[in-house]
């Protein structure tokens, strides 16, 4: 929806305003469209209520409408509140959801290319490649800190570019291990069809930590 | 009162607001205004920011209203969580302004220790 949609109804020298409002505010927004379509009509409906409680009270549409916008609030602050309000919560979905992934990819390429049986298995993998356990061991630690740093309580203490940056460490290093399971996954050709899902699951995984890295990199950068 | 001198209260009053029962975003802007007496001089806008990180701590819950007006908007309730919230941030402000006014008006009751 754009934001001329968001002002039908308020006489044309208040939406001119508004729209112009909203879409510097839509712009600051570090936010996927769904969360800013959201943040847009909330605020063009309270600016579109200020409007008509000014213009009721007699003030004329174009500075009943300079008054609400300036009111409102500059969009640079409001986007730095959005994003410190909403980092912690998306910190805390990466870091579960790399937690809880992480063991299921990991048995799917224990499955496809791991050699021996039992821990033999898991150790063949960890060790095709030198630092890979130790990417594993930092995403690990970093997913968990950034779920425990994410809640309200420890929210307050460590803060929230604590969790924020957590989380980012850790949806990079998925990223960076998933690259590397790829990698010795596209060595060795003969893996069928157990490999081809493995392959699949990393592939999937890779998008949606690369994806959850670049949102809270922008959160992060937008939160002060 | 500034933003600044609000800040880490905002959001126990906005439970407060919303104790009364459920409000869309600008209900809230003006029940604040007006509880407080126009006294709290913050931008209205960033009511929106607090009120989706008290959704995001599981103490408010909000839907967008029906039916749909020519301007959309969502309406605000507290949960069970919310309401537990409140009533422990009340108490813990209670504590906190009867002691300062006490400390400000002179009437310590306290002796400090020699």
């Amino acid at each position: 929806m754009g934001t001329r949609d968001l002002t039908r109804g308020l006489p044309r020298d208040a939406a001119e305003q508004v729209c112009a409002y909203l879409s510097t505010l839509d712009d600051a927004l570090p936010l996927p469209r769904a969360e800013r379509a959201r943040i847009l009509a909330e605020a063009a409906d309270a600016l579109g209520c200020e409007i008509e409680a000014g213009i009721a009270a007699g003030k004329t549409a174009r500075a009943t409408a300079h008054e609400a916008v300036k009111a409102f609030g500059a969009p640079d602050m409001l986007a730095a509140q959005f994003a410190e309000a909403m980092a912690p919560g998306m910190a805390r979905r990466t870091g579960a959801a790399l937690m809880v992934t992480g063991p299921l990819v990991g048995l799917a390429w224990v499955t496809a290319v791991g050699e021996g049986h039992g821990w033999a298995r898991i150790s063949s993998v960890l060790t095709m490649v030198p630092y890979l356990p130790l990417v594993l061991a930092a995403t690990v630690v970093c997913a968990m800190v950034a779920v425990m740093a994410g809640r309200p309580p420890a929210r307050s203490v460590w803060g929230i570019r604590w969790a924020a940056g957590a989380a980012w460490v850790a949806a990079i290093g998925c990223v960076a291990a998933d690259a590397i399971l790829l990698t010795i996954g596209m060595q060795q050709i003969h893996l069928g069809v157990a490999g081809a899902g493995a392959a699949a699951l990393s592939l999937l995984r890779l998008a949606g930590a690369a994806t959850a890295g670049y949102r809270l990199s922008r959160l992060r950068a937008a939160a002060r | 009162m500034r933003a600044e001198a609000l800040k880490g209260h905002l959001d126990g009053l906005l439970l407060a607001i919303l104790e009364a029962g459920p409000a869309h975003g600008y209900a809230v802007i003006e029940s604040l205004r007006a509880a407080s007496g126009g006294t709290f001089d913050l931008p209205t806008g960033t009511v929106y920011p607090a009120l989706r990180r008290l959704e995001g701590d599981g103490l408010v819950a909000s839907e967008w209203e029906e039916p749909a007006r020519e301007r959309r908007r969502r309406v605000y309730r507290l949960t069970a969580k919310g309401v537990k919230t409140l009533a422990a941030q009340r108490e813990s402000w209670h504590e906190f302004a009867g002691a300062v006014s006490a400390v400000m008006a002179g009437e310590r009751t306290w002796a400090p220790a020699t």
